[in-house]
């Protein structure tokens, strides 16, 4: 006995994250896939999950609202990564360059990452608001007639909630960033130094190249958090005005939740889980190319 | 998992071991409203008197849904008491999660002035609908209906006449009221997506003798697209030219932070949202807010809409706990406790206290009006696929009033996508001629 657990104690020591692993991350995902294909409603609960095959890939195919919910994710998700990843990386560059890698001002910037999604999206809705928000305030003060309906027009409601994630994860791109530059060493700057290299040519020629990698991970990472959304949206528009502001996770939350179609909205989030996997599996294969 | 497993085993432990020793406390599923102080302030009083303990969790509204969905159909025995919106009753009903009044008290009969509501108390399980010859399944704790708030002050400082009875009264008054310079509104509307424009919108629907369906539940044909929908609808948009810009965002909370604050006259609000108006904390215009039955058409009708509250007992529970649940709804429905639930900023469900002494006073001057109103109140279809159907209407009637569609063309939809909606539910019906 004592042989058996000598020579299977680092299986037996594993035993408890393995049961954990099964029964919080196997048993949903099977769960999943079993509702994906079936009709379940709120209705059914406490009865047996029925198999309707491929029922819900017909419903998707005549769903007009998921494709409409696809396209505005694209230009959200395209959107805020794109001017988190600039504004990340001035933000870090200027702390380690120029404010020389100060811990008040490293403090300061992530400071937007620590509060609750929630807590931001209720902040965020004050402000925007038509007739009492701070911003329309101070642009009436500044003798703007009519100032934007923020979060009632649908051309620019979109743009606004925008504003709002990337107010919120930019702090996160900065982090990963500035710890990409801080783990670059210091050699290569000084051989480019006694080169003679200007700065410009040193950034495009050194520092990019080796930050490639951290700067793709970032991409890849911020793109799949951007397409799961939720928070933030559901407090500032619900997917309004219209459907303008209506990502994939309302929608799916909608279906769930309003609907009760639980094994519809299953299988939505089965195919926004397969779209984010071939996301990540193309920036899996640029980061192992570059390196 | 050792430590998880022994919290779960001493809970259920201590449920049983409650029940052995008869029951000494209440909990009751509740959400975070305006209302829940009001009954909190009332507990007390059933806890002195009877020396049973009362206890709330309490969930944000979409929250206590999900929690109620998905723990109810399983036998979940944490809750004694439930309160559903009169929109989840369908549900709850038609399933059998509650249990019939009747089996806990075979004696027990609704008092004539607990108001029915549109039979929002009782299902037929044949019809699936709300009838009055249906099961009693629970009581209202919540008697939450639109009233008309207006400005009486303004009104009669302009010579205008009070009470606004009909759409043409009110507009003469948004006309004359609007100020865009100061800027002061004629009149603000809840047009954000969803159940906020549905639930603004449908007292003026129906006070046009529009509706969703023709009779339901005998006829289920969709006349939403008929031309007294369309009028109704072309009547809320004309409201716009007197509203706060951006309305197709404005919730129930920017509404009465309009209205309480002084920057607009009018508009149709739930009665729970009353104490708003006079709370000094809440409000820069205490005492200047009247209430009145919400305006019709000229050859309309008047047609507040149901938002209430009502209160079951789950099946899962045990005799014992049943019959300590329904002893204190009982008492909740009391015109005593009513009495003192409404002074403590609630909404009742009597009738008798609606005409009672308290009318007259200046802080309950709000009774009158629904004492004019809750004969007259009308509610949201109660079916399985309401939710879905307001979503439909929810998103249209928002498109319509940020100009991305007309009146016809947002009821012409959504007549056809309730319609779809429906045929492939397994209902008989069509758009009505």
């Amino acid at each position: 006995m004592n042989d058996f657990l000598e020579r299977n104690s680092k299986y037996i020591f594993l035993m408890p994250a393995i049961i954990l692993l099964i029964v919080f991350g196997f048993f949903p995902i099977i769960q999943l896939l079993r509702l994906s294909f079936s009709s379940f409603t709120l209705y059914d609960i406490g009865e047996k999950i029925d198999f309707t095959g491929f029922k819900n890939v017909k419903n998707l195919m005549g769903d007009k609202t998921f494709g409409q919910s696809l396209k505005v994710t694209a230009t959200f998700v395209v959107g805020v990564v794109l001017v988190e990843l600039i504004l990340g990386f001035l933000i870090a560059l200027a702390v380690y360059n120029v404010i020389k890698r100060n811990s008040f001002f490293r403090t300061v910037f992530v400071v937007p990452m620590m509060v609750p999604a929630i807590t931001i999206g209720m902040i965020w809705r004050l402000m925007y608001n038509t007739e009492f928000g701070i911003i329309n305030s101070v642009l009436r003060e500044l003798g703007v007639i009519s100032p934007p309906l923020w979060l009632a027009n649908p051309d620019i409601a979109l743009m606004s909630v925008m504003v709002v994630d990337i107010w919120h994860w930019t702090p996160f791109v900065f982090l990963l960033i500035f710890a990409g530059l801080q783990s670059i060493p210091e050699e290569p700057y000084e051989a480019a130094a006694l080169e003679g290299a200007s700065d410009s040519q040193t950034f495009r020629f050194i520092t990019l190249p080796l930050l490639s990698k951290t700067i793709f991970i970032t991409l890849m990472l911020r793109t799949v958090l951007a397409f799961k959304a939720f928070d933030e949206l559901f407090i500032l528009t619900s997917g309004g005005p219209g459907n303008a502001t209506e990502i994939i996770g309302l929608y799916i939350y909608k279906t769930a939740f309003s609907f009760g179609k639980i094994g519809y909205s299953a299988f939505l989030s089965l195919i926004t889980i397969i779209i984010m996997l071939i996301i990540s599996g193309i920036f899996r294969l640029i980061v192992r190319s570059t390196s | 998992m050792v430590l998880f497993l022994t919290i779960f085993t001493l809970q259920g432990f201590s449920v049983g071991k409650q029940e052995a020793e008869g029951v000494k406390e209440i909990t009751i599923a509740v959400n975070d409203s305006p209302w829940l102080p009001g009954l909190k302030q009332l507990v007390p009083l059933y806890e002195e008197e009877t020396g049973m303990r009362i206890n709330f969790s309490i969930f944000p509204y979409k929250g206590l849904y999900e929690k109620l969905t998905t723990a109810i159909p399983l036998g979940s025995k944490e809750w004694d008491i439930i309160f559903l919106d009169d929109t989840w009753v369908s549900l709850f009903y038609d399933k059998k999660y509650l249990t019939p009044l009747e089996e806990i008290d075979p004696n027990f009969t609704v008092d004539p002035a607990i108001i029915e509501y549109a039979n929002v108390m009782r299902w037929n399980h044949d019809k699936k609908y709300t009838t009055p010859d249906g099961t009693l399944y629970s009581l209202p704790i919540n008697g939450n209906f639109h009233l008309f708030y207006y400005r009486e002050d303004l009104y009669k400082e302009a010579g205008l006449d009070t009470p606004p009875e009909t759409w043409e009264d009110v507009k003469e008054a948004a006309a004359t009221l609007y100020d865009p310079k100061k800027p002061f509104y004629g009149y603000v509307l809840r047009g954000q997506k969803g159940n906020a424009v549905v639930f603004n919108f449908l007292p003026v629907l129906k006070s046009f003798g529009g509706d969703i369906f023709v009779d339901p539940p005998i006829d289920w044909t969709v006349r939403i697209s008929d031309e007294k929908a369309v009028a109704a609808l072309e009547n809320y948009l004309s409201l716009l030219q007197w509203a706060p810009p951006g309305s197709g965002d404005v919730g129930q909370s920017d509404m009465l932070a309009m209205l309480s604050t002084g920057k607009a006259a009018q508009g149709i609000v739930v009665a729970a949202a009353v104490p708003w108006m006079d709370n000094e904390e809440t409000s820069t215009i205490p005492y200047k807010m009247q209430y009145t039955v919400t305006p019709k058409a000229k050859n309309g009708k008047h047609a507040p809409l149901l938002g209430m509250w009502v209160m079951g007992i789950p099946q899962s529970i045990s005799d014992e706990r049943k019959k300590a649940s329904l002893e204190f709804m009982k008492w909740v429905t009391s015109f005593e406790s009513q009495k003192k639930y409404t002074e403590f900023g609630a909404v009742p469900v009597r009738s008798d206290v609606m005409f009672s002494d308290l009318a007259d006073q200046k802080e309950f001057r709000f009774l009158k009006a629904m004492g004019e109103s809750y004969d007259l109140v009308t509610e949201r279809p109660r079916m399985p696929e309401w939710f879905e159907i307001e979503e439909i209407m929810g998103m249209n009637l928002n498109k319509a009033v940020v100009g991305e569609q007309s009146a016809q063309e947002a009821l012409d939809t959504i007549a056809e996508e309730v319609v779809n909606l429906l045929e492939k539910a397994g209902y008989e019906t069509g758009i009505a001629e």
